[in-house]
Order: structure tokens, then C-alpha cells, then sequence
């Protein structure tokens, strides 16, 4: 059996040889066909071109003549405009007639000093990081020996050789053609591999590789010709397939959005960073006002002007319970999370208000409320023009005066419910009737007349409402048992909208006019997303319509679990309160030992390259920051805190507690009021005490009210002129609106005008335009980010030109401006400077500025110290005896020029 | 340099390319495998972010609703853009660089022109 199989396949195999064969001599036929063709149309072509030159040629050729065709200058050599013979004057007495030398004046040139060479360079604005392309680890690199003024091939011993990669196959068309026939019809197995790839180049892995990309090609080509159905409408609408979620959507924009230069493809922190989403999100929508116009005509909130003017008059006390409210949240945007303790059940629930009137409720009793409201919508929206029985109205009434109840307790224990729902929201939908409007709406004013009186009646109590309003809804759940039906359409969402509703739910709360205005208008109307609310969307976490008398159990569950969900966060927040009042922060801070460490030596330890932790909660062991010394900076996961230099240094001296400030967006108004809370919220562990550079709050930056923000930014969290945040010289703390924290203006840049110049000592220099003071900021040394080991290699060939333009930054990288950088790279070496460089934590990023070390006057240029190691300094830097050292940056290692080891 | 140039106060370090800048960005681009809407937003955005200075957080939520302003028939006239539009201005919500406010305030200003129309 097996010989019988195996000489089949022997077979088989050999008649695969065989048309392999016969296909290359096709392949080769038709190329030959193809080559005939291309010749003979390329030749039409030529001809349209040159048959004018030819004829002009032909016509020409004729009337040459002799003489005419002698050049100009070949005509004159027999009688040029000058002879000059050379004689040697040692033989001049002989011959004097022979001299025909003439004594040539000779002129003195005067000795002008070379230019310095010029080099292309790219101008940076932003430091950059290399491209894997520019690196010249593996290359043979060229240099130019100034003494023996020839190019000369860079070896050296220590460098690795790089192995010759193999090249890789490329695989002609006439190969893919083989493949796949042989593929397709043999199938993909060793021995078909073996025979191809006799005929065809590269190994037996890349051909392999090679068909499956066919194959995915060709499959690929096929989908394209189906063309899906359902997506047709949708796609018109918002011009994408409705099958892609909204996940792989944002996929794409997150893979290219960098949040720490907020823009796209940023070339200095690349793309595909990792994703750290703040751990608390703006979800507090509040708007007091509310729109009470009906969104579109689609809305529910149709009849919201006769039903509103009722309102108005009804309840006048109520609402001005309901705005002292809302002005509470408005002035408190950090989430709830963050208030006393004391607070019971604080929903982790966003706060929500809905367009029509703000009304807290809890959230679990609305829900319960909303169900009921559902299925009196579903009974009204089936028969439309109808008047609806009169039952259902009386349980409108019924319903609304139980979730006025309802709110009326809830607003009376505790004000800092944040929960909210759509009260008046359902006493429309319930009236959702074209032609019984008016009708119904006699009826529901009549409703809240007697609920405000209810309401009014019951404000003298809560606590035992609540046993009754149960009751209540007992009753009621019995009254609708079975009128439970489906909903219409509610199959027929999309995962993208279901997404969308949900990221709608997140923002605005339970609100559907702002959900279909905003997140899916042009998708589905308000009406539907209230009706798909009310069903119980997704966002309800025991989702489905029940059977009523399962309401309650819903209602106690949802307790529990908002109870659950921030339970463990009034723990936290209760642990660290604990740690604070261990540590007191001050500039000699033990808490940290990592960076205390750092400090008290003193030495030139580079800082290490900062990038976002992802921690969400607390910063513990695994985080990024903490173990390598860098602080949390606002891009950081967990974005409970910010810090702000002068602000900490004020709790330090006056012994308090208070510190941090939750993170706010840069509302200059809510940053004063979270400034006058007195509690400490949160802190870090990472984050060490005063005096670190990236306590910069440039978080807290908002445009000045005018059209643009240009020249008008600020710091506002610094007052007295600070070289910049954590320098060691903030003295008081900062009141916002004045002075400038130092790394603003590298963020600014507010650079001074720096103009080029050959330099006094050698090539060219940096020199000032206009004069400066002590310690002003003159620019940002920028240039390409390498890694230390490029920079060794390149530093090797730099040092044989004698020029040095790499910057250690940090223990990741080097600046190196040789090829891209800016103006400020030509500012010379000297021991004696007149400016100093600096490396600093901005937002993030380390950076070099250049600054003035004393007062400098215009058209002066500028020197800082490279500062080279004693024994590393090249001839030209080494100091003179008696150098003084320049103060110590505190923990940012001192910005020196790289040396190649 | 002539001697005015060297007296004026501009520096050429602050000169924007912008057509440099948009040929190099999309150049890059290309290699990244976005459809053309989205390739058109990310230059939109970037172009914006350069010229108006953009720089931090805080001013995100002023940036975007300039941002919308100043392109509003764009993104009213074209669908795709407008999508890219939208998912981009959910990404900034999930960064918490925008407010929900914000958001409601640019679909508002979309609206308006609009309805102007």
C-alpha cells in the first residue's frame, strides 16, 4: 500500500516538475510577447517626437559649407588675441631678444580668514526622536582627516560587525503564478516545497510565507465583490461600516494620538504608546437651567411647554431646593468620591441631571420608577391615536406622585445625592399622544397640584416615607403585572450605537435628548433612546424587563452594589489619610529614600526618562514612577493629585495636613475653590517632596477669556519669580495670576533672539541680539533623541572633527544636534562662560535650556561650560587652573556634554 | 542677512512651514494604513495645534471648540470627517481631556451652522 501511495506521489511530484516547467516556458512566451508589444508602441511613441527633429536635421544638412563648420574657438588658434612665452630669467643675458616675458605687476592679496565650513543641518523646534533608519550602528561611516585632508573609512576594533543579513527573495510575479498553481493544486506539504523552490529563490519558510499572503490577497479580492447588505444605510449616514464598533474606531486615533504633545504622530514620543486613561473621568454634567425645549421633533419633551408652565407655578420652593443643590455640585466638580465621609451611600453614579429641571433621585429607585413608566409607554405608544384607558392615567397620576414622593425624600437626606432621572421626563413620555395632549396634560397638572401638596406634607419627615413608598410600589408593581410587552425595535441596534448610548450614558447620565443630540444624532432619535433606556439598555447591570414583583429585589441589589463600588474607596481614602499624617513633608523629606538618596549625593547621576505609570488607584510597587524616581506627572493613570510646589511647601510649614488638590481641567475659578477645601484627598507615593521640577502644574493652564491664547498663558499656580518649579527658591506660596514658574518658558518659548556669527574662537557662534539678565531664559538646545550607544558611535567621528555637539539628557538618551537642532548648537565651549545650561523635567520631557549666567549685552556671544569630566575635556576645553564650579541642579544631573566611552 | 533683518524682531525659529509641514506629516502618514478622512482630520488637528499653540491640557477644551468653529463646514459637509470628528472627540472625553459640556458645546456650534445653511 504505502510503495503503491508513494510512487503515486512520486507521480504526482514528477508530473508537478513537469508543469512547473511548462509554466515557466509559458511565463517566458508571454514576456517575450509583452517585451514585442511594449517595443513596438514605445517606438510609435518616439516618433511623434522626433520626426520634427529629424526633418530639421535633414533640411539643415544641406546648406552647411566648409568653412561653416570650423568652431569658433577652434578658428582662432592660429591667431590668438595674446602670446605669453615663460623664460627663466637665469638665462636672460644670452638672449635678450628672446625676452618676451612681461613683467607681470604682481598684486599682494590681502589675507582674508576662511569661513567656517557650512553644514546642512534640519531646524527642530521640538526635540525629535531618531528614525531606526538614521542610526549609524552597522554602517561604514566616512570622515574627513583634516590633516591628511583625504576620507577616510571609520573602523574600529570595538565595533561589532553587524551580520551580513541575508537578503531576503523577492518574489517576481512569474514566481507568485508558480506557487500558487503548485500550491493550490499539490497542496502545501515538504516535498512540493522541496520542488518548487528548485525553481524558485529564497527559503522554503519564505515561500511559505510568500503563499499565505496570496492566498490572504485573493481571498481578500473575493469578499471585495460581496459587498454587505445592512450596512447600506448606516454607512450613508455617518460613512462608516456600522459593523465596526466603536472601539476599533478609537483604536486607530489612540494608536496615533499622543496625549502628551496632543497631537498626532508625534515624532517625539512615536506612536503606539501605551494607554493610560485617567483613573476618574469628567462625568459631572450639571446645567442648572436646563433646555427645556424639546430637542428635536422626535423628542419626548413634545409637550413640555404647556406641561412646563404648570410646573413653574406649582413648584416654586422646590426648585430653589433643587438649584442650591445643583450650585453645590457645580462648585464641587471632583467627583463625589471625594467628600466627607460622612456622606452615606454617595453613589459613584455620575452626577446627572436631566434637560428639563435638576432632580436627585437615587438612582436604583428611578430605575425601578423607569421600569413602570415602560410599560405605560408601551402600552400608549401601541395604541397611538387612542385616548389612553383611562386606568393607565390614573396610574400616571398614581406614578408621578410616587416618584415625587420619592423625590422629596430623597432630597431630604442628603443633598449630595447625585443621582439623577428624568422625573418630569416620564410624565411626558406617558403622554406621548398626538391627539390627547391637551387632555392629558389638564390631567397631569391636576397631578402636580396634589403631588406638590403631597410633597409639602411629607417634607417633615423621611425616614419612615420610606417604608410606605415601598409599599406603594408594591401596589402598583401588582396593578401592572402582565402588561409587560415587548419593546419595539429594540433588537434592531447596532453595536455601535449600543456603544455609543453607552459612552453617552457615561457623559451625560440617563439623559437621552443630550445623548441623541450629541453622541448619536443622525443614528437614532431621542424618542428611541429614551425607549431604549427605559427598557433597560445595557447600562443596567440586571439589564432585561422583569416580572414587576422582581422591581424591589433589582432596587436592594443595585444598593448593594453602588454601596460595594465605593466602599473600597472611602477605605482608601481613609489608608491614606493615614500616611499623610506620618510624613511631613518638608524639604527634608524621609518618605522617599529613593530620591533622597539621589540628592544627597550630589552627583552627576542622570535622571531617568520619565513615562506615564499606568497605576490606577495608588501608586504602589509595581509602579513605574516610584521605582525609578520619577514623579507622577498628569499623564500618570492615577490622576487623583496634582501637585503644586508652593502649595505643598505650604502645608510643610504650617504642619497641616492639607495639601493636595484633586485634579481639575484648568477652570481657573473651580481651582480656587478646590484650593480653600481643606481636606487632603489623596497623595502619592511616588512623589517626592519639594524641589522636583515636575511639580510644574501646567495642568492648571486655561486661556485667558480672549480669542487666542497666545502670550496670554500662565502658570497660575506661582507667584514670586521662581527660576522654575522646584528650584529650591520658591519661597511663598503661590497665588495664581502672577510671576512665572521657569519651565513655562520652555514650554512658551519665550526664547531670546539668538543670531549666528562666525565666532571669535572658532567657526561659528551663537550671539545675542538683544541683552539679557541673570538667570533670563535665552533658548531650548534641541536636537535628535539617540540612545547612549548611538551616541558613543557617533561621538567617535565628532571627536575626530573636533566638534561636540551631543548633550547627555538622561539615562535613556542623548540630544545630539548635529543633524537636526537648532541655532543654539553653535553657542561655543569655554571656561569662562557667560551662560549655563540646564536640563529640565517639562511636562514630561526632559529638555536643555540655555541660560544667562550673568547680565550680557547685546551682539556679545554666547559660552556655557560643556563640562567634561576632568580627564575627558578635548584640548580646546580644558580649563585653567582654579575652576570654580557652577551650582548643583538639584536632581536633574548636570547638563553635560556626552562623552563617548 | 541684510541689517533690517537682523534688527527686526521676528526670529525665523517661530516661522511655520505649513506647507512643509503638511507634505512631511503626510508622508508619514501614508505609511500607517488610515483612510483618507482620517488622514485629512489627523493634518486638520495637527495644523490647528501648530498654528494656535496648543500646548497643554487645559487647553484642550477652548482648543477643540476653536477647532470646530474654525472648520464647521467641513465637518457639516462631509460624513466621514464628521465621524472622525466624533470618535476623536470621545477618545479626548476617555483621556479626561474634554468635558462633557465641551462636547455639547461643539455639537451645538455644528448645529447652528447648520441650520444657517
Amino acid at each position: 500500500m504505502r510503495k503503491q501511495l508513494g510512487e503515486a506521489a512520486n507521480d504526482a511530484l514528477g508530473t508537478l516538475s513537469l508543469k512547473i516547467n511548462q509554466l515557466k516556458k509559458q511565463i517566458q512566451a508571454e514576456r517575450i510577447v509583452y517585451i514585442k508589444e511594449k517595443i513596438q508602441s514605445n517606438e510609435k511613441k518616439l516618433q511623434c517626437h522626433t520626426s520634427g527633429v529629424l526633418s530639421a536635421i535633414t533640411t539643415r544638412g544641406f546648406s552647411q559649407t566648409e568653412g561653416n563648420r570650423k568652431t569658433p574657438i577652434l578658428s582662432r588658434i592660429d591667431c590668438p588675441l595674446c602670446k605669453f612665452n615663460g623664460f627663466s630669467p637665469v638665462s636672460g643675458d644670452k638672449d635678450h631678444n628672446n625676452q618676451d616675458v612681461l613683467s607681470a605687476t604682481s598684486i599682494k592679496i590681502p589675507y582674508i580668514e576662511r569661513l567656517p565650513p557650512y553644514t546642512s543641518w534640519i531646524f527642530l523646534d521640538r526635540n525629535q526622536r531618531m528614525a531606526d533608519d538614521q542610526s549609524v550602528v552597522g554602517r561604514r561611516r566616512i570622515y574627513y582627516d583634516q590633516h591628511g585632508s583625504e576620507a577616510l573609512i571609520c573602523s574600529d576594533s570595538e565595533e561589532e560587525l553587524t551580520e551580513h543579513e541575508e537578503e531576503k527573495h523577492e518574489f517576481s510575479e512569474a514566481e507568485d503564478r508558480v506557487l500558487w498553481m503548485a500550491f493550490e493544486e499539490y497542496g502545501l506539504n515538504e516535498e512540493v516545497l522541496n520542488i518548487v523552490s528548485e525553481f524558485v529563490g529564497g527559503t522554503s519558510s519564505e515561500i511559505q510565507e510568500r503563499y499565505k499572503s496570496i492566498k490572504e490577497k485573493n481571498i481578500g479580492r473575493l469578499d471585495q465583490d460581496q459587498p454587505s447588505e445592512n450596512s447600506g444605510d448606516l454607512e450613508s449616514i455617518i460613512g462608516i461600516s456600522p459593523e465596526k464598533t466603536l472601539s476599533a474606531a478609537l483604536d486607530s486615533f489612540d494608536n496615533l494620538f499622543c496625549r502628551r504633545c496632543l497631537i498626532f504622530d508625534c515624532r517625539l514620543h512615536g506612536c503606539s504608546q501605551p494607554l493610560v486613561y485617567p483613573s476618574e473621568k469628567q462625568t459631572i454634567w450639571s446645567d442648572p437651567e436646563g433646555d427645556k425645549k424639546p430637542c428635536s421633533d422626535q423628542c419626548y419633551l413634545q409637550l413640555n411647554e404647556v406641561k412646563g408652565v404648570s410646573e413653574d407655578a406649582t413648584s416654586g420652593s422646590d426648585q430653589n431646593k433643587r438649584t442650591t443643590t445643583m450650585e453645590e455640585t457645580d462648585g464641587i466638580l471632583a467627583p463625589s468620591t471625594i467628600e466627607e465621609p460622612g456622606n452615606q451611600s454617595t453613589s459613584p453614579f455620575p452626577t446627572e441631571v436631566d434637560c428639563h429641571r435638576s432632580l436627585n433621585l437615587n438612582v436604583p429607585i428611578s430605575v425601578s420608577v423607569e421600569k413602570r413608566k415602560v410599560i405605560n409607554v408601551s402600552d400608549t405608544a401601541l395604541c397611538d391615536s387612542t385616548p389612553p384607558p383611562d386606568g393607565s392615567q390614573n396610574s400616571n397620576k398614581k406614578l408621578k406622585t410616587i416618584s415625587d414622593d420619592v423625590i422629596t425624600v430623597n432630597s431630604d437626606s442628603s443633598n449630595n445625592l447625585l443621582g439623577a432621572c428624568d422625573e418630569s421626563k416620564h410624565t411626558i413620555t406617558c403622554a406621548i399622544l398626538d391627539k390627547s395632549v391637551k387632555h392629558n396634560s389638564n390631567k397631569l397638572i391636576d397631578s402636580s397640584s396634589t403631588c406638590d401638596t403631597d410633597e409639602q406634607d411629607k417634607n417633615i419627615g423621611d425616614g419612615p416615607k420610606d417604608p410606605t413608598n415601598k409599599t406603594e410600589f408594591k401596589k402598583l408593581s401588582s396593578s401592572m403585572e402582565g402588561k409587560v410587552d415587548g419593546m419595539p425595535g429594540l433588537s434592531d441596534w447596532k453595536p455601535l450605537e449600543k456603544e455609543l448610548y453607552l459612552k453617552g450614558v457615561e457623559m451625560f447620565g440617563r439623559n437621552s435628548c443630550l445623548i441623541a443630540r450629541n453622541l448619536l444624532s443622525g443614528l437614532k432619535t431621542c424618542m428611541e433612546i429614551a425607549t431604549y433606556m427605559h427598557a433597560g439598555g445595557l447600562s443596567m447591570p440586571h439589564g432585561s424587563i422583569i416580572a414587576p414583583s422582581s422591581i424591589m429585589d433589582d432596587k436592594g441589589k443595585f444598593d448593594a452594589e453602588y454601596t460595594d463600588q465605593e466602599m473600597p474607596s472611602r477605605s482608601r481614602l481613609l489608608r491614606k489619610r493615614g500616611k499623610t499624617r506620618k510624613f511631613k513633608y518638608s524639604w527634608k523629606s524621609t518618605g522617599h529614600p529613593s530620591i533622597w538618596k539621589r540628592i544627597a549625593d550630589g552627583k552627576n547621576q542622570s535622571c531617568k526618562q520619565y513615562t506615564p505609570c499606568g497605576c490606577q488607584s495608588m501608586c504602589g510597587k509595581e509602579c513605574t514612577c516610584v521605582n525609578g524616581g520619577t514623579c507622577c506627572e498628569k499623564y500618570c493613570g492615577n490622576l487623583g493629585v496634582i501637585w503644586i510646589g508652593g502649595f505643598v511647601q505650604k502645608a510643610a510649614k504650617i504642619d497641616s495636613e492639607d495639601a493636595i488638590v484633586p485634579r481639575v481641567s484648568a477652570e481657573v475659578d473651580n481651582v480656587l475653590v478646590l484650593l480653600q477645601d481643606g481636606n487632603v484627598t489623596q497623595m502619592f507615593v511616588g512623589i517626592a517632596g519639594l524641589g522636583h521640577p515636575s511639580l510644574c502644574p501646567l495642568s492648571h493652564l486655561s486661556p485667558v477669556p480672549t480669542t487666542t491664547p497666545t502670550g496670554a498663558w500662565q502658570c497660575l499656580m506661582t507667584d514670586n519669580p521662581v527660576l522654575s518649579c522646584g528650584d529650591g527658591s520658591l519661597g511663598e506660596p503661590p497665588r495664581r495670576g502672577e510671576g512665572q514658574c521657569g519651565n513655562m518658558r520652555l514650554l512658551l518659548r519665550q526664547q531670546q533672539r539668538i543670531l549666528l556669527a562666525k565666532s571669535d574662537v572658532a567657526g561659528w557662534g551663537a550671539f545675542l541680539k538683544n541683552p539679557v539678565n541673570k538667570n533670563d531664559y535665552l533658548g531650548e538646545y534641541t536636537g535628535e533623541l539617540i540612545s547612549h550607544r548611538e551616541a558613543d558611535k557617533r561621538g567617535k567621528i565628532y571627536d575626530r572633527a573636533n566638534s561636540s555637539f551631543l548633550f547627555d539628557l538622561n539615562d535613556q538618551y542623548v540630544l545630539d544636534a548635529y543633524r537636526k537642532g537648532d541655532k543654539l548648537k553653535f553657542a561655543n565651549h569655554s571656561s569662562n562662560p557667560n551662560c549655563y545650561a540646564k536640563v529640565m523635567l517639562v511636562a514630561g520631557d526632559h529638555r536643555v535650556g540655555i541660560f544667562a549666567k550673568e547680565h550680557i549685552d547685546a551682539s556679545e556671544e554666547l559660552f556655557y561650560d560643556y563640562r567634561y569630566g576632568p580627564d575627558q575635556a578635548p584640548p580646546w576645553a580644558r580649563k585653567p587652573e582654579g575652576s570654580k564650579s557652577d551650582e548643583s541642579t538639584v536632581c536633574q544631573g548636570r547638563a553635560k556634554k556626552h562623552q563617548s566611552h | 542677512m541684510d541689517l533690517e533683518e537682523v534688527v527686526k524682531d521676528e526670529d525665523s525659529e517661530d516661522e511655520i512651514n505649513e506647507g512643509a509641514r503638511v507634505i512631511e506629516d503626510r508622508r508619514r502618514l501614508e505609511l500607517l494604513g488610515l483612510s483618507e478622512d482620517e488622514k485629512q482630520f489627523v493634518t486638520m488637528w495637527n495644523s490647528f495645534v501648530k498654528k494656535h499653540r496648543v500646548l497643554v491640557d487645559g487647553h484642550m477644551n477652548w482648543a477643540y471648540e476653536a477647532f470646530t468653529k474654525y472648520h464647521c463646514a467641513e465637518f457639516v459637509h462631509s460624513t466621514l470627517l464628521n465621524w472622525s470628528w466624533r470618535v476623536f472627540m470621545i477618545n479626548l472625553y476617555d483621556y479626561g481631556l474634554l468635558k462633557p459640556t465641551t462636547m455639547v458645546t461643539c455639537y451645538a456650534i455644528l448645529k447652528q451652522y447648520r441650520e444657517q445653511k
